[in-house]
C-alpha cells in the first residue's frame, strides 16, 4: 500500500553556513600551519609572545584542521546528502542552527584557550573540560537531529553514505567521553582519570580513532554521495561497500597502539596494534577501489571537471596513506620512523591529499547548487587544483627526506661503536633546508585555499535575492519494512541444509534488512566498536604485570606538580618526547630506557610523538639548575643553532602557589598517595622553590626567582627520570614520606649538548 | 583469584594472530566473490542518482 506523494523541502540554509565555515576555518587552520612551519626555521616569528610559541600554536593548528575545517566539511556533507538520501528535511531546523552556532563557539573557545596555555596536552583532545562538555552537548544535539531525520525518512533503504555517518556519530561520542574523563581542579585545569601507560593507551585509542571516525568514515560517506553525483555514475560495488564498511569499523578501533611501539606500553598491546593496523589496509583499499572504479565510464569527464580532479587525487591519496599507515605500523619500520618527520609527511598526505581535496571537490560541486548561481570561475578552481597538488608534493617529499634523515642519523654509529651524531642539534640543523621546502609547499597549498575561498565568496555574491527552497515529491513510508528474500531449502536438497543457510546469508539479505532498520543497524555498529575497544582496554587495565611497580617511584612534590603543569601548558610535548625506547641508539644517547612503572603518577602522560628537540625523560640531574635558567631564557646560549623559542616570561611570571592545594587535592582524589601534602601543599612548594632559587643564585644566576615559574619548571625537569636511581624509601610510620623529598639528585654538570 | 590474575592467564595477545589469519581468509574470499559474480543492477547503488529535484 502506498500513501500519496507529498512535498518535502530541504534545508540548504544550514548547508550554506557549514560550507562557508569550512572554507573560512580551512584558511585559518592552514595559515596557522604555515606560521608553524616558518617558526621552525625562524624561531623569532613567535614575536616574543607566549601565545604564539610553537608548543601553544601547534594544537591550535591541529584542532582547527581536524575539527574546524574537516569538522565543518563533514557537517556540510551530512546535512546536504542525508536530506536527499533519506528524502526528508532535517528533523529540527532549530537543532541544526544550535549545532552550527554551538560548533563555531567551540572553535572560538579553542582558539582563545589554547594560545593561553589552557590545555590538557593530549593530542586532538587538548581542550579543557568545560569545552569538552560543550562538545558533548552539541554532539548530542547533532545526533538527535540526525537520527530524528532517519526516523522520518521517506526512503526505506539507508544508503552506504548514511551507514558511515551513523558510525561516525556513535563512535566519536564514545571516544570523546572516555578519553576526556578528568577530575577538575579549577575552571581551566583538570587531571586525567588515567595515568602513565594507561593514559597513553586511552589517548591513542582515541587519537587514532579520531583519525578513523572524524577524518575517514564521514569522508567516505562524502565520497559515496558526492562522487556518484559529480560523475553521474553509481557506486561500483554494493557488496564491497558492505565488506569494507564493517571491517573498517571493527578493525580501526584496534589500531591505536601503533603510535606506541617500543614505548613502555606492554608488548602484547603493541603487537595487537601492529597486526590490526596491517589488516586495516584491506578495508581501506576497499573504499579506494569502490571510489575509483565508480568512475568507470566517466574518466573522460575528469580532464574537464575540477571537481572530479579533486576527487580522483583525493581518493588516490587516501589509498596511498592507507597503505603507508599499515607499513609504518610494522614495528621494524616504526623503529626508524617514530618521532621523525616521516610521521608528519604521512599525516599531511592524508590531511591535505584526502581530507582537504575531497572537501574542495565537494565545495566546488555544492557551491552552484546551494548558492543557486554558477561557479564564479572554473579556471580558478582548476588553478587551485594544480597549485594544491604541487604544494602537497613539495610538502610530503621534503618531510619524507627529513624524516628518514633524522631516523638514520639518530641511530648511526661510527666505526668505534659510538654514536655518529652525539649532539642532537646536528640532526636538527641537517634537515632545516627540508623545513624551508615544506614551508614553500605549505605556502602553495594555502594559496590554493585562498583562491578557493575567493571563488566561493564570489559565487555567493552572485546568489539570487531569495533562494528557492529545493523540494521533492515523495510518499511517506507506510507499514513495516518488507522482509528480505526468504530462505528456501528445496525438498530434494542437493547440498547440506547449512550450505543453503550460508548462501542465503552471503546474498546479503540480512544486511538489506538492517538497512531498513536504522536502530538495529546503529546498535550493531555500537556493538562492533565496543567489543573491539573492550578487547584491548580491559587487559590494559586489569593485567597487573602490564605496569610493574617500582618501589622507588614517588609522587611529584607540589612544586614539581606546578612545574609539570607549566610543561603541559606550554605544550612542550609538541617538540620533546619523554620516552627512551629500548633501542641501543637511544640508550646510548639518553640513558636507561623508560619503564612503565616510572609513569604511574603522570597525569596526563607526556610521552610525546615528535623529537624536534631531544627526549627529556632522563634529563633530571643532567644539567645544573642555572643551565636550565639560561636555556629557557635563550636556548641558543646553551645550544648554539637551536631552533627552540625563548621563554623569558618564565623568569617574570609568578608561580600560582594559591592554586597548588586544589591541584594536589584533585590528584589525591585520583589515588595519588600524597600524605602530608594534602594539608600543606603551598608551604611545601614555597619551601622547595626557595631552596632551588638559592642554589641558582649560588651558581651565579639571577636572584629573586623563588616565586617565578622558571623555578617550578626546573623542579620538574630535575626530577625527570631520576626515581629509578634512588633507593626505595622505608615504609612510613605515621608521617608520609611522600612529597617531602629533597630537590633532586646531585647533578653532574656537563658541557655536552643534549 | 582476582580478575587481574584471570586476565593475565588468558594470554589474549595470542588471539590477535589467529584473528589476523581468519580475517584475511574471509576478506579474500568475499573480495574474490565480489569480482567473480556477474553483477546485476543493484538498485541501491543508484540512490544518490535517484533524486527528483532538478540538478544543475
Amino acid at each position: 500500500m502506498h500513501a500519496p506523494a507529498t512535498s518535502v523541502s530541504f534545508d540548504d540554509g544550514i548547508v550554506r553556513k557549514f560550507a562557508l565555515a569550512t572554507a573560512i576555518w580551512g584558511a585559518v587552520a592552514m595559515t596557522a600551519g604555515l606560521w608553524l612551519a616558518l617558526m621552525l626555521v625562524v624561531p623569532s616569528l613567535n614575536l616574543g609572545l607566549p601565545e604564539l610559541t610553537f608548543g601553544r600554536l601547534r594544537p591550535l593548528h591541529t584542532n582547527a584542521a581536524i575539527f574546524a575545517f574537516a569538522g565543518n566539511a563533514v557537517f556540510a556533507a551530512v546535512y546536504y546528502s542525508s536530506q536527499r538520501l533519506l528524502k526528508a528535511r532535517m528533523w529540527s531546523d532549530r537543532l541544526s542552527q544550535f549545532h552550527f552556532w554551538g560548533w563555531q563557539a567551540i572553535i572560538v573557545a579553542a582558539a582563545i584557550t589554547l594560545p593561553l596555555g589552557i590545555t590538557q596536552s593530549k593530542e586532538y583532545a587538548e581542550l579543557e573540560w568545560p569545552i569538552d562538555i560543550a562538545i558533548a552537548v552539541v554532539w548530542i544535539a547533532f545526533a538527535i537531529n540526525f537520527f530524528g531525520t532517519i526516523a522520518k525518512r521517506r526512503e526505506r533503504h539507508i544508503y552506504v553514505a548514511v551507514w558511515f555517518y551513523i558510525a561516525t556519530i556513535v563512535t566519536v561520542a564514545i571516544l570523546h567521553v572516555f578519553n576526556n574523563l578528568v577530575v577538575p581542579s579549577g575552571l581551566f585545569k583538570s587531571y586525567s582519570l588515567y595515568a602513565g601507560v594507561q593514559d597513553a593507551f586511552m589517548q591513542w585509542w582515541y587519537g587514532h580513532n579520531a583519525v578513523a571516525f572524524v577524518l575517514t568514515t564521514p569522508f567516505l560517506g562524502l565520497m559515496y554521495y558526492f562522487l556518484p553525483k559529480a560523475a553521474n555514475r553509481p557506486v561500483f560495488s554494493y557488496r564491497l561497500s558492505i565488506l569494507h564498511f564493517w571491517s573498517l569499523v571493527f578493525i580501526y578501533i584496534w589500531a591505536g597502539p601503533h603510535h606506541l611501539h617500543y614505548t613502555a606500553l606492554p608488548e602484547w598491546a603493541s603487537t595487537l596494534g601492529m597486526l590490526f593496523s596491517v589488516m586495516l589496509w584491506m578495508p581501506s583499499w576497499g573504499g579506494m577501489i569502490n571510489g575509483l572504479f565508480t568512475l568507470r565510464g566517466a574518466w573522460h569527464k575528469v580532464p574537464q571537471d575540477p571537481v572530479l580532479k579533486f576527487f580522483v587525487v583525493g581518493i588516490t591519496f587516501y589509498g596511498m596513506s592507507t597503505f603507508e599507515g599499515p607499513m609504518l605500523s610494522i614495528k621494524s619500520v616504526n623503529a626508524l620512523s617514530h618521532y621523525t618527520d616521516w610521521t608528519i609527511a604521512h599525516v599531511h598526505s592524508g590531511a591535505l591529499g584526502w581530507n582537504a581535496f575531497m572537501t574542495f571537490g565537494m565545495l566546488y560541486w555544492l557551491a552552484p547548487r546551494i548558492f543557486q548561481a554558477p561557479l564564479w570561475s572554473k579556471r580558478l578552481a582548476e588553478l587551485h587544483f594544480w597549485i594544491g597538488s604541487f604544494g602537497i608534493l613539495l610538502y610530503i617529499v621534503s618531510m619524507y627526506v627529513a624524516g628518514v634523515t633524522q631516523g638514520l642519523m639518530w641511530r648511526a654509529f661510527d666505526e668505534t661503536g659510538r654514536l655518529a651524531y652525539p649532539d642532537f642539534i646536528e640532526t636538527v640543523v641537517r634537515i632545516l633546508p627540508m623545513y624551508w621546502v615544506r614551508a614553500v609547499g605549505g605556502l602553495l597549498f594555502l594559496s590554493g585555499v585562498f583562491l578557493g575561498l575567493f571563488n566561493l565568496i564570489q559565487t555567493w555574491r552572485s546568489r539570487p535575492k531569495a533562494y528557492t527552497e529545493p523540494t521533492i515529491e515523495a510518499p511517506p513510508l507506510v507499514g513495516p519494512a518488507e522482509p528480505g528474500p526468504p530462505l528456501v531449502i528445496p525438498r530434494h536438497a542437493t547440498m547440506a541444509h547449512v550450505a543453503y543457510r550460508v548462501r542465503h546469508f552471503a546474498a546479503g539479505g540480512w544486511h538489506r534488512a538492517w538497512e531498513r532498520k536504522p536502530l538495529v543497524f546503529t546498535v550493531w555498529v555500537v556493538v562492533a566498536v565496543c567489543v573491539a575497544s573492550l578487547f584491548e582496554i580491559l587487559p590494559t587495565f586489569l593485567i597487573r604485570s602490564n605496569v610493574p611497580t617500582i618501589s622507588s617511584v614517588e609522587p611529584y612534590t607540589p612544586l614539581e606538580v606546578l612545574g609539570r603543569d607549566l610543561y603541559v601548558a606550554e605544550g612542550c610535548y609538541n617538540c620533546h618526547s619523554q620516552m627512551v625506547r629500548p633501542i641501543r641508539a637511544e640508550t646510548e644517547r639518553y640513558g636507561e630506557y623508560s619503564k612503565p612503572g616510572e609513569f604511574v603518577y603522570d597525569r596526563p602522560f607526556q610521552w610525546g610523538s615528535r623529537r624536534i628537540g631531544p627526549d627529556l625523560h632522563r634529563v633530571g640531574g643532567k644539567y645544573p639548575h642555572l643551565w636550565h635558567v639560561r636555556h629557557m631564557q635563550d636556548p641558543t646560549s646553551t645550544s648554539p643553532r637551536s631552533i627552540m623559542p625563548a621563554y623569558p616570561w618564565l623568569l617574570t611570571e609568578t608561580i600560582p602557589f594559591s592554586e597548588v592545594q586544589a591541584r594536589i587535592d584533585a590528584l589525591a582524589l585520583l589515588g595519588v598517595p600524597y600524605g602530608a601534602a594534602v594539608k600543606s601543599a603551598e608551604s611545601m612548594a614555597r619551601s622547595q622553590a626557595a631552596r632551588i632559587a638559592a642554589e641558582i643564585e649560588s651558581q651565579g644566576g639571577p636572584k629573586g626567582l623563588e616565586d617565578k615559574q622558571i623555578t617550578a619548571l626546573i623542579a620538574y625537569l630535575q626530577r625527570l627520570g631520576t626515581d629509578i636511581r634512588r633507593a626505595p624509601k622505608a615504609p612510613a610510620s605515621d608521617e608520609s614520606p611522600r612529597a617531602t623529598r629533597s630537590d633532586g639528585p646531585v647533578h653532574t654538570a656537563t658541557s655536552q649538548e643534549p | 583469584m582476582r580478575l587481574s590474575d584471570v586476565m593475565s592467564a588468558t594470554e589474549l595477545h595470542r588471539y590477535a594472530e589467529v584473528a589476523l589469519v581468519l580475517f584475511m581468509v574471509a576478506f579474500a574470499a568475499v573480495a574474490i566473490d565480489v569480482f567473480r559474480r556477474k553483477r546485476t543492477l543493484e538498485p541501491l547503488r543508484y540512490l544518490p542518482l535517484d533524486e527528483r529535484e532538478d540538478d544543475q
